[in-house]
């Protein structure tokens, strides 16, 4: 190739590589900085080295996360980063719990039940019962069961549930505990003991035995209850293992806490390019208008995940204290001080441009100098 | 102007010390204006090799300092139909270098002094 080829072979790599800046910076800078590469370019040199491509990606990846000098800019991303972090985390979670398995038909979870529990349910299919609507089941004493919950969003998570009970107290023993749990974990299914702990106790205070075990999306909580009747539940639901969810959800949290951080550094560089100095307070608040509602909208979001996590046994809500779920519940509280507080900021800091020297005395500007 | 110099004191002289990358750049552009290329071949002389400037980690430096008001730009060539910007040190940059190259030399002083008096000891001690 000659030289001439080579060197726009070149430019065409670099060019391609200062992508990684974002475009105001490209327009400021992207021909002077071109020209300097061009200029390090060793004779004959066709590509960039592994070390140019590594430090424009990192230092255009800086630039586009780089928060402006200021105070106030700091301030705004310490309230928005955080909801965008708690925001990911509920987005996340809740699209993890969604992805789930419906669980089995009453034959299906019946079939289960009995090869578990070493005992077919007397009279299955039996009565099955349907909730469409709030279902306050009455088992029927004496009769083993396979009941289908087809439950309302509000309730359970709006997770549809299957249970299988058995009236036999001769079978709510230890024992069977024991063989559907080693069944299950030889049919493949992930056996989980924190439901169920030792020490435990159900509904009326009677001491409960169990296990859940997790499949492919669909949970199975085994237990037992030797003072309360029905004495043995086999329930199938949707779920994954607590760990899984809460690594979707972790996974979800540092994504939200990354875009919360890129897109107040994407508005702050914007505002102080645009508006620093030139705008009035009124102005202020209506450029930062569309982040202040989707501050509002992520934090009801929130809040409406966080009461629907903890209403839900499967959900990341298992490895979180109920405390930290009840503060979550009610997170658009504070969320609404943080925009009043953002707002205030705003409002009150009338920004000055940033080779503009503030008049001796003044504070004007003070929050958006270095 | 008061409230500036305070700003650039509490950051270059009393608090954080320039890095050295920076260090180096102002010092290159002492005596005369430079443009990029220039600033990255005069870095690697003035700090014998050790320090090496790619452009993406030049321009982070020369965004900051031109930020703080350290440098300025001095003038735009075109060359080739490729355009070339020419910075310049700035009175406050050339405060905070001479503040910088003072805490060195004193730094440097001490130190000096410090290693006399240990060989010293240690002839002492073999003697």
């Amino acid at each position: 190739m000659s030289p001439v080829g080579e060197r726009v072979g070149l430019d065409r790599w670099y060019r391609w590589l200062l992508w990684a800046y974002p475009a105001w910076y490209r327009r400021e800078r992207g021909q002077e900085m071109l020209t300097t590469l061009l200029d390090a370019a060793r004779p004959g040199q066709r590509r960039p080295t592994r070390r140019e491509v590594l430090d424009l990606a990192v230092q255009g990846v800086r630039c586009r996360l780089r928060l402006p000098r200021g105070l106030g800019y700091r301030i705004v991303a310490l309230i928005v980063v955080p909801f965008g972090a708690l925001a990911g985390w509920a987005i996340a979670g809740g699209l993890a719990a969604g992805m789930l398995a419906a669980p089995p038909g009453e034959r299906e979870a019946a079939e289960v039940a009995a090869a578990a529990v070493g005992q077919e349910p007397y009279n299955v299919p039996g009565p099955a019962y349907r909730c469409p609507d709030y279902c306050n089941h009455q088992w029927r004493r004496g009769g083993d069961a396979v009941v289908v919950f087809d439950d309302v969003p509000w309730r359970n998570n709006g997770l549809d549930h299957t249970t299988v009970v058995y009236w036999d107290r001769d079978l709510a023993v230890p024992a069977t505990i024991e063989r559907a749990r080693q069944w299950l974990a030889a049919d493949g299914w992930s056996i989980d003991e924190r439901q169920f702990p030792p020490g435990a106790s159900g509904p009326f205070g009677a001491p409960v035995e169990g296990f859940t075990g997790y499949r492919g999306g669909v949970a199975v909580h085994v237990h037992r209850q030797a003072d309360a009747a029905p004495p043995l539940h086999l329930t199938f639901e949707p779920g994954r293992r607590p760990e899984a969810l809460a690594a979707a959800a972790a996974g979800g949290a540092v994504g939200g806490l990354v875009a919360g951080w890129a897109t107040i550094a994407w508005v702050s560089q914007r505002y102080r390019r645009h508006h620093a100095g030139t705008l009035r307070a009124t102005g202020v608040v209506v450029y930062n208008l569309p982040i202040l509602v989707v501050m509002v909208l992520l934090g009801v979001l929130t809040a409406y995940l966080a009461v629907v996590f903890s209403s839900s046994p499967n959900s990341p809500a298992v490895l979180v204290p109920t405390l930290t779920m009840n503060l979550l519940s009610v997170l658009w509280i504070p969320q609404l001080f943080a925009v009043g507080i953002v707002v205030g900021i705003l409002v009150a800091a009338r920004p000055a441009p940033p080779d503009l020297v503030p008049r001796p005395g003044s504070e004007v500007g003070a929050l958006w100098q270095p | 102007m008061e409230r500036l110099q305070e700003y650039i004191d509490s950051r270059y002289i009393a608090g954080v010390r320039l890095r050295e990358a920076s260090f180096f750049i102002l010092t290159a552009l002492a005596e005369q204006p430079m443009h990029g290329y220039g600033l990255m071949k005069a870095v690697g002389e003035l700090s014998a090799g050790q320090v090496r400037l790619r452009a993406g980690t030049l321009y982070a430096a020369l965004d900051r300092l031109t930020e703080d008001g350290l440098l300025a730009v001095d003038r735009e060539e075109a060359v080739e139909g490729r355009l070339r910007r020419y910075y310049r040190l700035t009175d406050q940059g050339a405060s905070v270098l001479a503040a910088e190259v003072e805490q060195w030399q004193a730094a440097a002083t001490v130190a000096t002094a410090r290693l006399r008096r240990r060989g010293a000891g240690r002839l002492g001690l073999a003697g």
